[in-house]
């Protein structure tokens, strides 16, 4: 049980990445903070889901888009569970933000969301390990569309580059408090979020075009690989990390 | 015991970080290949320490043919190759107009044809079996510039680059290829900036560019790394991955105030 009694905060944690997340965390000995982003009921469920398999877990709602919520999410985690050992920023939107077809509240929504909420949480969250003294794990999902450009998520791509560059800012800023700042940055991965990616007939120009940029041919991780990522940072072995992203991409942005 | 009974063939396997993974990997149940530059007796102590049918060996990567013997004996030996480990390397300043010819080809025989050579002589028996996994040590020298290195900092930045392009052809075969970008990290190629007085300014300038405070992580830490990257379940979407495990040291300034 590596995560024993460890609190992990997990934004985004209803579904997808995070939920898959949450529930290795709890699989491990560690009490799961599951975030929604409006919709309790979702939270509570993949909570009431991690209690049923034995393991400790409560809900929570927080839009990471609202600055006062976040910091009312952090106050809430803490009157509840008493600390924070690991923060996950896993909540994030993904549309497609083409030229000639974006107008500013898509740009700005996916900001607010994707870099400004990641910023926010973490300032919230840092602040109250760096109070503790205990340091801390703060982990952050990138994206392989952070690393290598994509024509049709132009917006997408940018908040995610942010954000992995930002890590590297806070690895760097909180080095010094024994915390940790780390990211990941999955490449395709099968989640709700993609569902219509992976099904839709409509979406087969794009499933034809991520199979031509998948070199292993695996053109779906699964998000629990993608956790098992989150679980590796967070644990001792990564000790010596600090600002470094992980790419989990099935070869896709390496190169051609 | 992520790794039972799989090969591991590792060179610089016979001290630091290479022999690190070789105990690491040993204790999650791999079967070792252990290679030295030159001193098998080196490189069989430690196999005889980590036990589980590790072998000593000794072979130069600067010499395909010497590699490609290497190769033939451990799948002779071991029946096959499931992991490679590129761990051999050397590591000493090349300043600008004082490096002898002899010492630049040095560091790039070793550090960079080095690690072609034992991937070129593995590559096609991982083909054949539709399967492997390569891990390349490469350096936050190679991603991050630091003065008076030239020549290691090209060899890893090219280590770098070579991983992700083997990664794009390989994964094609089931291969994957990884690397691993450590930071300062104690092992005997440094003991000298740690110890030696007379190199004292490189330590400090090294603490001084050390966000976490640590100036040298453990070799086993990156060990930890290697596991996670060769694990089939941990490693599996992993394909042209750099795991830079640096105590901060590439991510940037730490500016005070």
């Amino acid at each position: 049980m590596r995560f024993a009694d460890k609190v992990v905060l997990v934004t985004g944690g209803s579904q997808g990445i995070g939920e898959a997340i949450c529930r290795r965390f709890a699989a491990e000995g560690a009490i799961a903070a599951v975030v929604a982003s409006g919709d309790r009921a979702k939270a509570q469920g993949v909570a009431d889901a991690i209690i049923a398999d034995g393991g400790r877990a409560e809900a929570f709602v927080c839009d990471v888009s609202d600055v006062g919520q976040i910091e009312k999410l952090v106050a809430d985690v803490l009157a509840s569970l008493g600390r924070i050992d690991v923060l996950v920023n896993s909540a994030g939107v993904f549309y497609p933000t083409r030229i000639g077809e974006t107008d500013e509240d898509m740009f700005d929504r996916m900001c607010d969301i994707n870099l400004k909420g990641c910023f926010f949480a973490c300032d919230a969250v840092a602040q109250h390990m760096i109070e503790r003294g205990e340091g801390g794990r703060i982990i952050n999902l990138g994206s392989g569309a952070g690393v290598s450009g994509r024509s049709n998520y132009i917006v997408y791509s940018a908040t995610k580059a942010g954000v992995i560059h930002m890590t590297r800012s806070l690895g760097v800023a909180l080095a010094p408090h024994g915390i940790n700042v780390n990211a990941i940055a999955p490449g395709n991965t099968a989640t709700p979020m993609n569902e219509n990616v992976r099904t839709e007939p409509e979406y087969a120009e794009i499933r034809e075009t991520i199979a031509r940029n998948t070199p292993s041919r695996r053109l779906f991780a699964d998000a629990s690989e993608i956790a098992g990522a989150a679980l590796f940072l967070a644990s001792d072995d990564a000790n010596a990390m600090y600002g470094a992203t992980m790419l989990m991409d099935e070869g896709s942005t390496a190169g051609y | 015991m992520e790794l039972r009974n799989r090969v591991a063939l590792i060179t610089g396997g016979s001290q630091g970080i290479g022999e690190a993974i070789a105990r690491k990997f040993a204790g999650a149940g791999a079967k070792c290949a252990i290679v030295a530059s030159s001193d098998a007796n080196k490189a069989g102590k430690i196999a005889k320490e980590i036990k589980r049918g590790a072998r000593a060996y000794a072979a130069n990567v600067t010499r395909p043919a010497e590699v490609k013997r290497l190769v033939e004996r451990v799948i002779a030996d071991f029946g096959r190759i499931d992991i490679l480990v590129n761990a051999a390397g050397v590591f000493y300043p090349t300043p600008a107009g004082e490096t002898k010819t002899a010492d630049m080809n040095r560091m790039i025989d070793i550090n960079l044809k080095g690690t072609w050579n034992v991937i070129n002589a593995v590559v096609p028996h991982m083909k054949a079996r539709g399967a492997g996994n390569i891990i390349n040590m490469a350096s936050v020298a190679g991603q991050v510039a630091i003065p008076a290195y030239p020549i290691y900092c090209a060899t890893k930045a090219g280590i770098i680059m070579m991983t992700k392009s083997l990664a794009t052809e390989l994964s094609r075969s089931g291969i994957h290829v990884n690397a691993i970008a450590p930071g300062n990290t104690e092992t005997p190629m440094n003991e000298d900036i740690r110890t030696d007085p007379a190199l004292r300014p490189v330590l400090d300038f090294m603490a001084m560019l050390t966000p976490s405070g640590r100036t040298y992580s453990t070799a086993e830490e990156m060990a930890n790394v290697a596991l996670f990257l060769a694990s089939p379940v941990t490693g599996r979407p992993m394909y042209g991955a750099i795991i830079t495990a640096d105590e901060g040291f590439a991510a940037g300034l730490f500016v005070a105030g």
